[in-house]
């Protein structure tokens, strides 16, 4: 039940050819940057290109560009009056549409977010060229370098870590796996997409205003001193936090409002969780660090000093920045967990461990995340800040723990189906322990004091993020594959090139642990020959890890255009979204299911958690559905989706059988 | 596929636009929080001296009139009086523009400045106010629009609710705004 | 590849015991490993607080060990023990949805260590950190960073604006460390414990030197900005020589013009 109740059919009557919609968008988007940037210029006086003009023109120019998509159709002239009437176009063109397809707008995403990965991964495997000789010697100049080190960063956390799960899959199977035909607000969620290619476009554009030299973190005063190419930073990442932040509200109010009769809060999968609680975090934190991104602009082209060395408070900006960036990290590793307990009991053929436990790691942890922010200052914060920081940081290993509890336990004695997803989850299990373990040598204070700032941390996030995140991501790529293309992809081509990621993962960053500690600062083109050897042999593993990302690119894609086709349900999985054809049609379910069961009971004790029913036919549900006086005879003929009444306090569910 | 909503339909349909109204305004507030918190570690309690203390009375009276509209543009609404919800909707628009002029003359007070440690949180938090206002304002005016066509019962009243419920946190952030920078 | 169905129960218990030998085993090798390789190889350490740091990691190396291992020979023993053929759908005969006994000790363990590690070497580490600074009349050395240079002072000597840092061996250290421009970070890789630099702060770290010897020795000894701090981050380095007191009161006296 969508809350825009839009006839598909209406859309049609305005109908647009191929490409028009994002040509139109291009062409208002760059008017816009041009109109505002030329006036705010002429205002001041200046025929040059100014940064306020730069940052009134992104403002304009990125408004013309969501109007330009769909939101002048869409959202703008049905406000006023007009006509509600847009093309979501046929075929391939939707993806290059204003689409409110969760499907669509989820493989968009998905798309998108491979191709960032791709180029900031191919920036890494540039610098780490550079890496083998400790002069600068591939990159012209050391500001090149430092541009490289900022966009690969900012992309990789603010377009990949932080999109891909949630914006990819999570637009693609929350309502798939909630039996809901859509998320609530489609329009909200097609505009979302769409802030994320003008955020990526910002940060990649950056050398064009010089770069920028403060890396993904920014830290000031450096960045309020920094060239231009520092407010394409900021207002780059403010553009893709507000992707995160609307897909935030539809997840959340998706999850809350339209789970299909029967799927109480206890039977709610795993993923969906997962989802929800990231939503959560990002509902919280990313306004919170669109402020201090607002801020930083005005620092420096406002005449305002919140960062400034004289006058500001310069770790007021690191203060903000972690109080998002450590919920952040969650925000990145709570959707790989979903992905773990996801994958595994399906491929264990055994019900998930510890269900309620996993939940109640998700949501203590989700609480727990946002008070842990100073571990990522320890060398330069106040003492009284070092023993609280240190003690809520190493507490918050116990609901991950549970995590691994939930794990473990569905993994001991399942019967494992050894197919690629499982084997990237399993990599993943133990990449991520690799980072989390670390982390609890930086939350120490004087180890802490020892590793920051060193490659010992460079090692320590790659490992939760590209160990535990990226696997997952690759996972979750796997195993939803016959299911958002309809096709199947190489099997045997999928295990190799997995060892071989896992293999060159390790042998990449595993000796960056002991470069750390041998006094290789981070972020550094040039560093004594002593460091040479270990860098050499980073640079050769790494290229092993890049080779190993690109036959899972061709995997992939080989696949989608020529792999076997795959049925519906390829794994004998037991979530909704095996209940349907591959790919989903557009309203994903003929009629809306009804879930009998929680989804991961297995053994012959099991009964079917989910079912379609016959069209037409609307079977009774085991519970009586309690309805408000007066409602009852409100048409509730079969076949039509009806609304139906929940016990959503019901936490009892199947889970505690 | 057209989705047909019966009565029971309508009713969740208001409540998910309402509780997704009620998300934003979290979000929202997590704009706001921070920037009072910045407000006392930059520049403690107290303002400069010489800050206009009659500017934000009259702004406070704006902002108050614009809700009491919008307010009766909801009461005319539900009694499907559209010529008089449009007005009120209008005259809402009209005030939170005023309001939002308001700010603008605020920050040409000559005892404020930029670069100090209150002026700078004063002219953000002010600015996001004001910008809020100035996007209200607009969409008030498409509601004042719709409002003339009629279009505004059924499920464009719960439209109307939530641009109401906005305004009401408008007006809230407004008074805190109101306390954190003039009365501590 | 399993030999599931018969007598479930008696083969739980088999592959626990399997895993439970398989796991100690790979424990001692483990900590055998770390004790041999890993404990006396940290880079060279030159200052007594620096010790704790290097303490600190390897109590943590050690404590971490059977933890990985535990995961890794769950994962381990899953792949190799539980595997099926992919298109084998026949459910596990094992299907508890929770175990209180597993659980609880989970519980237990995780949360000891968790406590364990905040106390010892956390709070403990850093309080011996801290004893440093109640040594009375330690020897003042201010550090100036800005972009891309490195300058000490020695008020009590006179001594002003050196590009290289001299200390003496055995005394206790306090830098005063300051920045002209944006945050660095104050690093000497031999002495372990780091301090930023703000801009408009004077932070302190008090550190005793414990070892003879200079840049030239070893490039551990050297000070190195460890926070980015813009394009000549990575030059940003300073020669550090740690001199006995004999060899330092000569070099003050001579760098010190006629005091």
């Amino acid at each position: 039940m969508t809350v825009d109740t839009v006839d598909v059919e209406n859309r049609r009557t305005r109908p647009a050819a191929g490409l028009a919609p994002l040509a139109r968008a291009i062409l208002w988007g760059v008017a816009g940057f041009a109109g505002g940037a030329l006036v705010t210029a002429a205002l001041q006086g200046e025929r040059r290109l100014t940064e306020l003009a730069v940052v009134i023109g992104y403002v304009v120019g990125l408004a013309g560009w969501q109007l330009g998509i769909g939101n002048w159709d869409a959202v703008v002239r049905p406000l006023f009056g007009g006509s509600e009437q847009w093309d979501e176009g046929p075929g391939r063109w939707r993806y290059f549409r204003f689409n409110t397809d969760h499907k669509v707008i989820g493989l968009q995403y998905l798309v998108t977010a491979g191709v960032t990965f791709a180029l900031a991964g191919l920036l890494a495997m540039v610098m780490r060229s550079e890496l083998t000789i400790g002069e600068l010697t591939l990159f012209p100049t050391a500001q090149a370098y430092h541009n490289a080190i900022g966009i690969h960063g900012t992309l990789m956390v603010f377009a990949v870590a932080v999109v891909a799960i949630v914006g990819g899959f999570g637009n693609y199977f929350v309502p798939l796996m909630i039996g809901a035909e859509d998320m609530a607000f489609p329009r909200v969620n097609a505009t979302s997409y769409w802030f994320i290619p003008p955020g990526v476009l910002a940060i990649i554009a950056s050398p064009f205003l010089g770069g920028f030299q403060g890396g993904w973190t920014a830290y000031q005063p450096l960045a309020a001193d920094d060239t231009s190419g520092q407010l394409l930073y900021y207002l780059g990442v403010y553009t893709l936090g507000l992707a995160s932040l609307l897909t935030a509200i539809n997840v959340i109010a998706t999850t809350v409002f339209m789970r299909a009769p029967g799927l109480t809060w206890g039977r709610l999968p795993i993923f969906v969780w997962a989802m929800l609680v990231t939503s959560i975090l990002n509902l919280i934190w990313v306004p919170e660090i669109g402020a201090a991104m607002v801020m930083g602009v005005l620092d420096r082209v406002g005449g305002t000093q919140f960062f400034a060395a004289d006058g500001g408070l310069p770790l007021l900006w690191q203060d903000m920045f972690w109080l998002f960036g450590h919920p952040e990290v969650y925000i990145i590793m709570l959707t790989a967990w979903g992905l773990w307990l996801e994958i595994l009991p399906v491929m264990g053929r055994k019900t998930l461990f510890g269900y309620r436990w996993a939940v109640g790691g998700f949501l203590a942890i989700t609480l727990m995340s946002s008070i842990v922010w100073a571990h990522h200052m320890f060398s330069t914060s106040a003492d009284s800040r070092l023993i609280p920081f240190m003690s809520t940081t190493e507490l918050i290993s116990i609901p991950t723990g549970l995590v691994y509890l939930s794990a473990i336990g569905t993994l001991w004695l399942s019967r494992v189906r050894l197919t690629t997803p499982m084997l990237l989850i399993l990599f993943s299990m133990l990449t991520f322990l690799i980072g989390g373990v670390t982390g609890v040598f930086l939350a120490d204070v004087p180890a802490d004091f020892y590793a920051t700032d060193t490659y010992f941390v460079v090692a320590h996030f790659h490992y939760v993020i590209v160990g535990g995140m990226i696997f997952a991501w690759l996972a979750g790529l796997y195993y939803w594959f016959p299911k958002y293309t309809g096709r199947m992809f190489n099997e045997r081509l999928g295990k190799v090139a997995a060892w071989l990621l896992f293999i060159g993962f390790n042998a990449t960053f595993l000796p960056m642990f002991f470069a750390g500690l041998g006094g290789m600062n981070r972020r550094i083109a040039t560093f004594m020959p002593y460091l040479e050897p270990v860098n050499i042999a980073i640079s050769i593993a790494a290229a092993f890890l890049g080779i190993a990302l690109v036959l899972h690119l061709i995997n992939l894609v080989y696949s989608w255009a020529n792999g076997p086709r795959a049925g519906r349900n390829p794994w004998a999985g037991k979530t909704l979204e095996w209940e349907t054809s591959s790919p989903p049609p557009r309203e994903n379910f003929e009629v809306e299911p009804l879930v009998l069961a929680d989804f991961y009971g297995y053994g012959h004790t099991a009964a079917e958690p989910g079912m379609v029913p016959l069209p037409g036919v609307r079977p009774r549900p085991l519970e009586p559905e309690p309805r408000p006086a007066g409602l009852e005879a409100a048409g509730l003929t079969g076949g039509q989706r009806q609304s139906p009444q929940r016990h959503d306090s019901d936490g009892d569910g199947g889970a505690s059988r | 596929m057209t989705v047909s909503t019966g009565v029971l339909g309508e009713e969740r349909h208001r409540r998910v636009r309402l509780f997704g109204l009620a998300l934003l305004v979290v979000a929202e507030s997590m704009i706001f929080v921070p920037l009072f918190a910045v407000r006392f570690l930059t520049a403690g309690t107290g303002q400069p001296a010489n800050v206009d203390g009659v500017l934000p009375v009259l702004m406070t009276a704006t902002m108050v009139a614009s809700f009491v509209a919008m307010y009766g543009a909801r009461r005319m609404a539900q009694q499907e009086r559209w010529p008089s919800t449009a007005a009120a909707l209008w005259t809402a628009a009209l005030l939170g523009l005023v309001t939002a002029l308001g700010a603008g003359i605020g920050w040409s007070d000559p005892a404020l400045n930029a670069g100090s440690s209150y002026g700078g949180v004063f002219y953000v938090t002010t600015g996001a106010h004001a910008a809020h206002l100035v996007l209200g304002s607009a969409f008030l005016a498409g509601l004042a629009v719709q409002a003339r066509q009629g279009r505004l019962a059924g499920e464009g009243r719960t439209t109307l609710d939530c641009a109401y419920w906005f305004w009401a946190f408008l007006l809230i952030v407004w008074v805190a705004i109101d306390v954190v920078f003039y009365l501590v | 590849m399993t030999d599931q169905p018969s007598g479930p129960q008696t083969n739980a218990r088999r592959h626990l015991l399997w895993a439970a030998v398989i796991w100690l085993a790979l424990t001692v090798a483990g900590v055998v490993v770390v004790r041999l390789w890993v404990a006396d190889s940290f880079p060279l350490l030159a200052s007594e607080e620096g010790a704790v740091a290097d303490d600190a990691i390897l109590f943590l190396s050690y404590l971490v060990i059977p933890v990985f291992m535990f995961v890794l020979v769950a994962v381990g023993y899953a792949m190799a023990r539980f595997r099926v053929h992919p298109d084998d759908t026949i459910d596990s005969p094992s299907q508890p949805r929770t175990h209180r006994g597993y659980t609880m000790t989970w519980l237990g363990v995780t949360s000891a260590l968790a406590v364990l590690v905040i106390i010892h070497p956390g709070i403990t580490g850093l309080a011996e950190i801290w004893d440093a600074r109640d040594e009375p009349d330690p020897l003042v050395v201010e550090v100036t960073a800005q972009q891309w240079e490195w300058s000490f002072s020695y008020p009590d000597y006179g001594i002003e604006n050196r590009a290289e840092l001299v200390v003496p061996v055995g005394e206790p250290v306090r830098f005063v460390i300051t920045s002209e421009d944006v945050i660095h970070s104050f690093w000497i890789p031999a002495f372990r414990i780091k301090q930023d630099a703000v801009p408009g702060a004077t932070m302190e770290l008090t550190l005793t030197p414990d070892r003879v010897g200079n840049t030239g020795s070893s490039e551990m000894l050297r000070v190195q900005c460890a926070e980015l701090c813009g394009l000549g981050h990575a030059e940003m380095a300073a020669e550090v020589r740690v001199v006995t007191a004999a060899e330092f009161e000569q070099w003050t006296a001579g760098a010190g013009g006629g005091m």
